[in-house]
């Protein structure tokens, strides 16, 4: 109730409002062996890693094999998750980006031309099939903070996170010094995270 | 290298933009600084965020080969504590935390899905006050968990820093109400019971974060008018001892 919120300054709302366990919740049951949670974890999760994956693997074929070691590693070191350290969610996607970005690494052979290209920091154009997996809100609002950044530190952080850069490797692409690139780069993780929070 | 060129590089580490020696000292630098473990969770969260916006349906067989790879993949027992020996005070100090992980589990859940409202009511500043001091109840070293059910169904699960005088205390799946009925808790002192946070009127579940609960001996639930009230409506649902 609107005029119980002055009162209740500690209180929120539980979620999800359509009564399915969040990540959070699975990813417990997923750590005790519950091939069931898995399968559900799977429901929530699938399609954010398989699109990092792609974002940054760029082959689609290569991008699916990473995507199914990472999920299998969720399932395989879910009882290393830590509630307390973040949402499954975040700890699920790093596992992926970490996994996509060695593969990047290890790939000698893929063009660093095709690497760069792919690599800034935009949200891919409206695309209905992705859009409607991704939810329309939550790709513009991290749209709209891209936006807000600072031209250099939009592009270190694209070249690093969907290019998998290192930022030694940012640094000499972008020609600007490594000092610089590195507080681009959490100058701007700051500044998308107080956007996003804001914005939600 | 030196503990402050290693804070610069959390932006990058949390990026995967370093190198396996960087990882490693930023890695080091972290068990150490309680503050930049913080900043290190929020900005592996705002880069999820950038990871989620690239989300693309998943090819129609993955599914499949994931499901049937993990079930003939064994699992990672928790946190090795092989080497310790199985005397019954182990196994209750693993059990302990395993609850607490649990239970910090539904505490984060939660606050996850509550931001959506308070982002709404542009009190961010708040909420992420609050967030990090229910983070730092969760991880107080002598935190301990209190589980008690409720009457009519549901539970009170208490989250407890005797140190810190503070508690988080979750709700969940509390008998159903009206919108005109609210859950309201009470903080107990010997027989006394003062009016404590209350939940929206018809809230079944809930977190919330109490404070200055030094010589506070018990919790106390109630079912109350909408908005709540000055004086415990009995009966009382549950009543948690959180005294040690």
């Amino acid at each position: 109730m609107e005029s119980d919120s002055a009162r209740t300054p500690h209180l929120r709302a539980a979620p999800p409002p359509d009564g399915r366990p969040s990540a959070d919740e699975l990813l417990v049951l997923v750590a005790r062996g519950d091939e069931n949670a898995f399968s559900a974890l799977y429901e929530q999760v699938a399609s954010k890693v398989y699109g990092l994956c792609v974002r940054v693997v760029r082959d689609p074929a290569q991008a699916e094999e990473v995507a199914q070691e990472a999920l299998v590693e969720v399932w395989r070191t879910a009882s290393r998750f830590d509630p307390a350290r973040g949402s499954a969610n975040s700890w699920v996607l790093t596992l992926a980006h970490r996994r996509a970005v060695d593969r990047v690494r290890s790939a000698q052979a893929a063009s660093e031309r095709d690497r760069r290209a792919a690599a800034t920091a935009t949200v891919a154009p409206y695309d209905e099939v992705a859009e409607e997996v991704a939810g329309n809100l939550e790709r513009q609002a991290v749209r709209r903070c891209l936006g807000r950044l600072t031209e250099l530190q939009n592009e270190a952080i694209g070249l690093a996170y969907y290019g998998g850069y290192t930022y030694r490797q940012v640094s000499d692409l972008l020609g600007i010094g490594l000092p610089t690139v590195k507080t681009r780069i959490r100058d701007g993780l700051i500044r998308l995270r107080d956007c996003l929070e804001v914005t939600g | 290298m030196n503990p402050m060129d290693v804070h610069t590089l959390v932006g990058a580490y949390v990026l995967d933009a370093v190198d396996d020696l960087e990882r490693a000292a930023v890695e080091r630098h972290l068990t150490g600084c309680a503050e930049c473990t913080t900043e290190v969770t929020e900005l592996r969260a705002t880069a999820a965020r950038l990871g989620g916006a690239a989300a693309a349906p998943p090819p129609p067989g993955l599914r499949d080969r994931v499901l049937a790879e993990a079930r003939r993949t064994r699992q990672l027992a928790p946190a090795a504590r092989i080497a310790e020996p199985v005397s019954s005070p182990a196994v209750v100090r693993r059990w302990k935390a395993w609850t607490a992980a649990a239970v910090a589990a539904a505490v984060i859940a939660v606050s996850v899905g509550a931001t959506t409202y308070v982002v709404q009511e542009r009190r961010v500043s708040t909420e992420r006050q609050q967030a990090a001091d229910i983070r730092a109840v969760l991880a107080a070293p002598d935190a301990r968990v209190i589980l008690a059910d409720v009457t009519g169904g549901g539970r009170v699960s208490v989250i407890k820093s005797d140190q810190r005088g503070e508690a988080v205390v979750v709700m969940t799946d509390l008998p159903e109400v009206g919108r005109d009925r609210a859950y309201q808790l009470w903080t107990i002192v010997g027989t006394n019971a003062t009016a404590s946070n209350v939940m929206a009127g018809g809230e079944r579940s809930g977190v919330t974060l109490l404070k200055g609960l030094s010589s506070v001996d018990a919790l106390g639930l109630t079912r109350e008018p909408a908005g709540g009230s000055v004086e415990p409506t009995k009966p009382v649902l549950a009543a948690v001892p959180i005294r040690r």
